[in-house]
């Protein structure tokens, strides 16, 4: 089967990690039906109030997910990367409770919502997957409200830097590194609950403590172990299967064998 | 709109290669203004605060358009 072309492959593949699917729920994931996009940066994909028709894939590229208060501050709340559907609650829930907006130039995958839902009750396999990466985003979130609740400025930007490297991995992206995250100052600071110029100084911190090297606009991670220790990050949040979970000092051998430094996350403006 | 940079100069010097568009110098300034007080806050809970520190603002042709320091960002009473 050629799934690693297909548009739905990085869904497959994200299910997967946890427990192999079975080639039956593999092609019936790759046979969901769906409309293929291209978006912009910036590209709105699902309001706060919108009832939503669609659960959106992203195939390629980035997406966040973000509230707003009254008086217009902005609370980024999820990135998003290859595999992840980003609003997968919209399949069962009725109405968006915050926006969707493509943070680089996206491939997205919109499938119907009862198409998911007929899978997943169909499917016990894929049904339990899906199930498993909504409780994963919930402890990532619950991760994300200690880290704006209780860490220090850098320490926070330290864990989040830290957290997509491992979630890159994840995926199969981040052992290539060289990983571009487009993410502006403005953008780190609205998800790790700062000012922008609060954020930009708290990554020179990072970068005096010799943890990240910073070029103009952009972030490379030039000691993992370091980072994670001082970002006080540890992934068992991440519930990571347990060839991809050994631990922070395993990651790093296994990203960069006999590589000294190296630029393993790379956020640019694009 | 314009585009203004906010460089801070406290314990390091860090420039701002980003910058942000705002209407005019007096939004500028309370932007700058409002990142300050964020600044003093990090500072403070570390126990330590210089008035002195600041935040510069300067434009695309990088000329220097206005200091405001952390002393004219807060209100000090007592």
């Amino acid at each position: 089967m050629q799934t690693s072309s297909h548009t739905l492959a990085p869904l497959v593949q994200k299910l997967s990690l946890h427990a192999p699917l079975h080639a039956d729920d593999e092609a019936a994931v790759l046979a969901l039906p769906y409309t293929e996009k291209q978006l912009e940066p910036g590209h709105v994909v699902v309001r706060e109030g919108d009832r939503p028709t669609h659960s959106c894939l992203v195939a390629s590229g980035f997406a966040m997910r973000h509230k707003t208060t009254g008086n217009g501050g902005r609370q980024i709340v999820n990135i998003h990367m290859a595999g992840d559907m980003v609003d997968l609650q919209n399949s069962l829930l009725t109405i968006a409770d915050h926006n969707v907006q493509a943070l680089t130039a996206m491939k997205a995958a919109f499938i119907p919502r009862e198409a998911i839902v007929d899978l997943a009750f169909s499917r016990p396999a894929v049904g339990k997957a899906l199930w498993l990466e909504t409780l994963i985003e919930g402890s990532i979130s619950r991760e994300w409200i200690m880290n704006l609740g209780r860490r220090q400025a850098a320490t926070r930007i330290a864990h989040l830097l830290c957290e997509f490297a491992f979630r890159l991995d994840a995926v199969g992206i981040g052992p290539e590194c060289n990983y571009e995250l487009p993410m502006t100052q403005e953008q780190i600071a609205d998800a790790t609950g700062m000012t922008q110029i609060h954020a930009n100084r708290s990554l020179k911190t990072l970068e005096t403590m010799g943890l990240t090297k910073v070029s103009r606009r952009s972030v490379a991670i030039t000691d993992l172990p370091k980072l994670a220790e001082f970002g006080d990050f540890q992934s068992t949040y991440l519930h990571l299967p347990p060839s991809r979970a050994a631990g922070v000092p395993a990651l790093s051998t296994v990203i960069w064998p006999g590589r000294i430094i190296l630029a393993c996350l790379v956020i640019t403006q694009g | 709109m314009p585009h203004y940079y906010f460089h801070v100069f406290n314990d390091e010097i860090t420039l701002d290669e980003e910058g942000k568009e705002l209407p005019d110098l007096d939004a500028a300034r309370q932007y700058a203004i409002e990142n300050a007080r964020a600044l003093i806050c990090d500072v403070v809970q570390q126990g330590h605060l210089n008035l002195g520190h600041r935040v510069e603002i300067t434009d695309d042709q990088d000329d220097r358009l206005m200091t405001v320091t952390f002393r004219e960002a807060v209100t000090i009473i007592g």
